[in-house]
């Protein structure tokens, strides 16, 4: 009985939860990475999901091949997924500009996600 | 003459650029009459003098000198010649019965040949050019050749490629999919079923011998075929896309439209078929067959008409229950001459799938064909994309033109519901973003959706804001994004326009409908296509493929339906 009323409870808890979900508050305006940028290496932490993300990440890519690097190296600590936009601004670096650009992820999900759309190759991803 | 009889042989005499230096006139004039006839390259010289002009002057792959001569010995001559032409084969004559020395060995030399007899003198110097060939230049002949035919080859594959490719263009061309990922409806209901329509078109080769095209027509009717041309290659595309053509043409012509105003549902079908029946078997070969499938929808009355001429059964499920309708004619020939429809009632079905052979026929990695596996596949999937992924994990090739059309339904049925209105305009879209990433992150059981919801969201509201609001295409932003104008053009509008975006949640499903409306013209369907093959842009699309469990735009195409599944994988 117990145990009945614990589920009960859980399910009632999980409902709300997702009620939750589509109620959007105002929520405090921040971005969702962090940044640090070693020699030719932008270290990216959190989630990637904004257009301020991808802003943030552009920014410190165009200094390092501003200040002239022809390898720059992208490590994505925790994300599970890139925006096309972010996808979009590394072809054109690779493609266009010539930038040796190498992407290493830590999560196996984004890799596997770079392998769906078939950039393993072309941003030389790497598991780290 | 030639023990080897190579024909490669002959072909290097008749490149072979030779020159012959010896002062007896008169042998030099018969030596070349006999040589002429192998070595059409062939200069002679009487003076070591003018043989010095000459050699400084051109170069040569053989050198024949008599070691004999007035003013310079044959060694000088072929010294200097050496320098000249390094590569170079050479032949000593002497009329001294003298065998080769160390001195002639290391000056080069490869054949020594004593001078007898003229006619005998002149078959030892072709015999000794011919092994000078087979040593010294056959091998870099071949590999040469060899090089050279596989350059044309590359060439003509190159040629054919871009002709097939251009083709498989002109196919598509022909192909009218008026519903390539979308339902015919504008606006998305709520609560209430609806048909959607998606497409799995892949040639074998480069062109194919299916095509099919999907028809929205007036008094809310569809009307679908399926063609499957009983060859392969280029004449069963040429058969494909002729008939293809003629039947899109029928539909649309106005007298088949004022029939279709006039008669009944059943009557404007037969009429259709009877048509094209007429049409093709003009032009059937004695012993040609054509796979035919037409489906007519009348959403109106809630039927389903089908003629099927020897296409595979097409599976309809309802309440994961799935049963064969079974193809009611024979494959249309010159002697075919009456048909039969099924008519079926469109509120007892979920799903309509229909398909040409060749999905049938493939063989999976165990090498069993693919037709055992795909009544189960159908059942375990709830669209296209899932059935594509068990699909391509069984086959390991595509043997054969595939063509399956996934005819789903759908009914938003969620309890909670939430409509949001937003300004197009990046800042809004951020902002927003950054609101539902945070929400989701605040939640205790759903936290893991919250970098795939947002993800697909990011996707679906720059899309909405750059091709709807903004009206810029795939190939203007492509050409943006390249010339790095892309993100100052994008925050330099000021829009005004609101984007609609639509949270329903369906609990029973375990699923989220994330409906987005935009305020732009729609899009023609053609363009998704173009759009996924395209390299700096459409990945957008490829992304939303990839994360949500299903998708698909309203008739317009100015509203996207992305359904998310909110279970813990």
């Amino acid at each position: 009985m117990n145990d009945l009323k614990r589920s009960t409870h859980l399910e009632n808890e999980k409902m709300n939860d997702l009620k939750e979900l589509i109620h959007l508050r105002d929520e405090i305006f921040e971005t969702n990475i962090s940044l640090n940028v070693k020699n030719n290496e932008v270290i990216v932490s959190g989630d990637v999901v904004s257009i301020s993300d991808y802003w943030l990440i552009k920014e410190k890519v165009i200094n390092l091949v501003e200040k002239g690097n022809k390898e720059i190296i992208i490590t994505f600590n925790d994300a599970e997924f890139l925006s096309s936009s972010i996808i979009g601004f590394f072809l054109k670096l690779t493609l266009k500009d010539k930038i040796n650009l190498k992407v290493k992820v830590k999560n196996p999900q984004l890799y596997s996600f770079m392998e769906i759309l078939g950039l393993i190759k072309t941003f030389q991803v790497e598991k780290i | 003459m030639f023990p080897s009889k190579k024909k490669e042989i002959l072909e290097i005499f008749k490149n072979l650029k030779v020159l012959i230096i010896d002062e007896d006139g008169p042998f030099l004039k018969n030596l070349s009459i006999f040589l002429k006839k192998f070595i059409p390259d062939l200069f002679i010289c009487n003076s070591s003098t003018q043989a010095l002009e000459l050699i400084k002057n051109d170069s040569f792959d053989l050198l024949v000198v008599n070691y004999w001569s007035s003013h310079i010995n044959g060694f000088e001559l072929v010294n200097f010649f050496k320098k000249c032409n390094p590569d170079a084969g050479i032949i000593l004559l002497t009329s001294e019965d003298k065998p080769l020395d160390r001195e002639t060995i290391n000056n080069g030399i490869d054949k020594y040949i004593l001078k007898t007899e003229y006619e005998e003198t002149n078959k030892k110097l072709l015999k000794a050019i011919e092994e000078i060939i087979q040593r010294k230049f056959l091998k870099a002949f071949l590999l040469k050749k060899r090089e050279t035919e596989l350059k044309s080859f590359q060439i003509f594959m190159k040629y054919l490629r871009y002709q097939q490719e251009k083709a498989l263009k002109k196919q598509k061309n022909i192909i009218k999919d008026d519903l390539f990922y979308s339902t015919y409806l504008n606006k998305i209901p709520f609560r209430q079923k609806f048909f959607y329509f998606q497409t799995f078109y892949k040639p074998s080769e480069i062109i194919s011998g299916d095509i099919y095209s999907l028809r929205i027509l007036k008094n809310n009717k569809i009307f679908l075929f399926l063609i499957d041309v009983k060859e392969k290659g280029i004449p069963a595309s040429i058969t494909a896309s002729s008939v293809a053509a003629f039947l899109n043409h029928l539909v649309n012509l106005p007298r088949i439209e004022i029939k279709e105003n006039l008669c009944t549902c059943e009557d404007w079908f037969k009429f259709l078929i009877k048509e094209f029946l007429i049409h093709i078997k003009a032009y059937l070969l004695e012993d040609e067959a054509l796979c035919a499938l037409f489906l007519l929808m009348d959403l109106k009355n809630n039927k389903v008409l089908i003629a099927n001429f020897g296409i595979p059964s097409i599976y309809i499920i309802k309440n994961s229950n799935l049963k064969k309708i079974l193809p009611q004619n024979l494959p249309i020939l010159t002697s075919t001459k009456t048909f039969k429809i099924d008519s079926l009632e469109l509120s007892n079905i979920d799903k309509i799938i229909i398909t040409s052979d060749g999905t049938l026929n493939c063989k999976t990695k165990d090498s069993k064909l693919y037709i055992k596996d795909l009544e189960k596949d159908l059942l375990n999937s709830s669209c296209l994309n899932e059935w594509r992924n068990l699909f391509e994990e069984k086959v390991k090739k595509i043997s054969d033109d595939i063509t399956l059309i996934y005819i789903n339904s759908c009914k938003i049925d969620g309890f909670f519901r939430k409509e949001f209105r937003i300004k197009s305009d990046l800042a809004e879209i951020d902002k927003f973003l950054s609101q539902v990433y945070r929400r989701l992150k605040k939640s205790k059981y759903f936290n893991f959706l919250a970098p795939k919801i947002t993800t697909i969201l990011n996707e679906i509201l720059l899309n909405a804001h750059e091709h709807g609001t903004l009206g810029v295409s795939s190939l203007q932003k492509e050409k943006k994004i390249i010339n790095g104008s892309y993100e100052n053009f994008l925050q330099q509008q000021q829009q005004q326009q609101q984007i609609i975006i639509k949270f329903i949640l369906s609990l029973s499903k375990k699923e989220l409908y994330i409906i987005v409306e935009d305020k732009g013209k729609g899009f023609k369907k053609s363009l998704i296509e173009n759009t996924l093959e395209r390299t700096f842009s459409g990945f957008g699309l490829k992304i939303i493929k990839h994360l949500c469990k299903d998708f698909f735009f309203n008739k317009k195409g100015n509203t996207i339906v992305a359904i998310v599944d909110i279970k813990r994988k």
